[in-house]
């Protein structure tokens, strides 16, 4: 396949908006859903500054609210996948004339930039929130700026470097679901939902002991840039080394194994 | 005259269900073929195991004179049952998408066709009626200069106008082109006379092929054919 | 049974018998009859096809069919015509009569009549 086709397939993958079964339970127009998001991001605003105001809430917690988003890009690899059969759309799809590695690749990729673009709008989106708290509160300062926004830097990044592994792993479990390991998807789920909590918990990713992301957030520490352990590189690269077997997997799967 | 497809005792079981159990059946090229039957005969994994989508239990299968496979799709036009079409496009875009990545589509083909069975450019699947995605879907397929065309249940769940449409579009095709063309449906009516050849499905099996011509010479109408037969459960 | 229309031509479409045959059929005696003008252009391959939803490849067989019996031609990006000639018309007119007379001759003669049975019979009729 030519890569120029293959990025034609990505862009495909990415400007693929809407899901039929979805669309009969909340049935909103495009100007509707950015006014949405817009009065939900007001409402943040508004909300954070009363709890700094008013309690001892610390700038840093702010990234609590961002606790979810290993799950989101879980969640948009599974979706993503998942929607060629809700839309009726997988007979088109599974029918094309090119390897199925190119055809779930494809997706994976364009799950990887779209995840990517997420995070870094919420780095730009945190950015513009610290400045503004800075600007009304006169307990701020620009060291606080910048501890804020590598917290920020380290905890997207951290995702950043799971998001291929989660994406993988949400493809996987999605189409395993349409497949003859159908049997095993309970048991799937169970394992990569347990696997997520991870992230969170294991204080071995970083450096100093004692510490995890959730620890990070509270503001009792300062941080550092990057304050990664060796260890948590290496889960990292094995993780990458042993999804591209999952991919291949699935690919192998849509190929071999389908259940229509 | 040469096959185009070869079915030899092909099986294929879900679960506990048979959907196909032993068909055999040669399908000769250049050919406007019925499949036929009853839902549930097992034309739609017929259908799906030509394009790959479904591997058999046991069997030999060929189309093309090729075990079926993803690059051999690339000769083969396909309307998936029940499909539907990618909801954010326009009919235009789903025809960019199909000059993008399928191979011998026409695009001059596809406008003539929209113009012909009355199809707005600017409409988006999202809006549309069954009826007209029908008609988006079925020219994505006939657009495309390929030896094969499966088309699998084209006119279920669609306006008796639009069916019309549908027939008129394939009539005027025709004329044009020469493929093989297979068309499976449960309302054969109006359609009928589009057949020169037919497979007659049941329970997995194809219990009658050959000539319509010589069907009807044989049986009578194929749509009393169709009703007597599969009323009875009739063994041909 | 459907009956439609095309181009002035009154035609009947029996699913239940064999499509060829018929529209053959239909031609000959519409233009044995003179239904149909000498030198007359026939709807095309793909109207006719449209207008009886049948196969274009049945009715282009059965026009072949009618130009081999002579009694129509093509002309190039033209159509194809009724033929000009009386004389072919006639002559084909004279073919349909034997096979006629020769059909009925056969099942007269499976019924076990003979030549004199038919021809008292014929003079009865008369």
């Amino acid at each position: 396949m030519e890569a120029s086709l293959f990025w034609k397939l990505v862009r495909h993958e990415m400007n693929l908006t809407g899901d039929r079964s979805k669309e009969k339970k909340r049935q909103f127009k495009r100007g509707w859903k950015i006014g949405y998001a817009l009065v939900m991001l007001l409402l943040f605003f508004i909300g954070t500054t009363l709890l700094i105001k008013t309690t001892d809430f610390r700038l840093s917690n702010t990234w609590y609210f961002t606790f979810g988003l290993p799950y989101m890009v879980f969640f948009i690899g599974f979706g993503h996948a998942k929607r060629e059969w809700s839309n009726d759309t997988l007979g088109w799809w599974l029918s094309l004339p090119y390897s199925r590695l190119a055809l779930i690749g494809a997706k994976y990729v364009a799950n990887l930039i779209q995840c990517l673009m997420i995070l870094a709008a919420i780095l730009v989106v945190g950015f513009i929130y610290v400045v503004y708290i800075a600007a009304i509160t006169s307990s701020f300062n620009w060291p606080m700026i910048g501890q804020f926004m590598i917290l920020g830097c380290n905890w997207m990044l951290l995702i950043a470097l799971a998001c291929p592994i989660l994406i993988g792993l949400g493809q996987f479990l999605a189409i395993s679901q349409y497949t003859n390991l159908r049997v095993i998807t309970p048991i799937l789920w169970f394992c990569f939902m347990g696997l997520g909590s991870m992230v969170y918990w294991s204080g071995g990713f970083f450096e100093s002991k004692g510490n995890n992301i959730y620890i990070q957030f509270s503001g009792d520490q300062s941080v550092t840039f990057f304050p990664f352990s060796t260890i948590f590189i290496g889960f990292i690269i094995l993780g990458w080394v042993l999804i591209y077997f999952v991919i291949r997997l699935t690919a192998y799967l849509i190929d071999r194994k389908l259940s229509l | 005259m040469s096959t185009v497809i070869q079915c030899r005792d092909v099986i294929k079981t879900y679960d506990d269900k048979k959907a196909l159990n032993g068909l055999t059946l040669d399908i000769p090229e250049q050919s406007i073929v019925g499949v036929l039957g009853p839902n549930g005969c097992g034309k739609s994994t017929f259908f799906r195991s030509l394009v790959g989508l479904v591997q058999p239990d046991s069997g030999v299968l060929e189309i093309l004179n090729q075990k079926p496979n993803w690059r051999n799709n690339a000769d083969i036009a396909y309307l998936p049952d029940r499909a539907r079409w990618y909801p954010n496009h326009t009919v235009r875009r789903a025809f960019d998408w199909a000059e993008s990545f399928l191979p011998h589509f026409i695009r001059e083909q596809a406008e003539k066709l929209a113009d012909f069975m009355e199809l707005d450019l600017d409409l988006k699947a999202r809006g549309m009626s069954k009826g007209q995605e029908a008609r988006l879907m079925l020219i994505l397929c006939m657009a495309r200069d390929v030896p094969v065309v499966i088309l699998d249940e084209p006119f279920s769940g669609i306006d008796v106008l639009s069916r019309e449409q549908i027939i008129e579009g394939i009539i005027d095709y025709l004329h044009e082109r020469e493929q093989t063309i297979l068309i499976s449906t449960h309302e054969i009516h109006e359609i009928e006379g589009l057949f020169d050849f037919t497979v007659l499905m049941d329970k997995g099996k194809a219990i009658w092929t050959g000539r319509t011509e010589a069907l009807r010479a044989e049986y009578g109408s194929m749509h009393q054919v169709f009703r007597s037969l599969y009323k009875r459960g009739l063994e041909l | 049974m459907d009956e439609r229309q095309v181009g002035g031509l009154n035609f009947q479409i029996d699913f239940s018998q064999p499509l060829y045959e018929q529209i053959l059929d239909q031609f000959r005696s519409s233009i044995a009859k003179g239904e149909i003008d000498l030198g007359e252009k026939i709807p095309s391959v793909r109207e006719l096809a449209q207008v009886l939803k049948i196969n274009p490849n049945t009715v282009m067989r059965a026009y072949q069919e009618l130009e081999r019996d002579g009694l129509t031609e093509k002309r190039r990006g033209q159509g194809t015509f009724v033929t000009t000639s009386q004389e072919k018309v006639r002559q084909f007119r004279h073919q349909l009569a034997q096979e006629y007379i020769d059909a009925f001759i056969q099942h007269m003669e499976n019924l076990g009549y003979t030549w004199a049975d038919i021809e008292a019979y014929m003079k009865n009729k008369r």
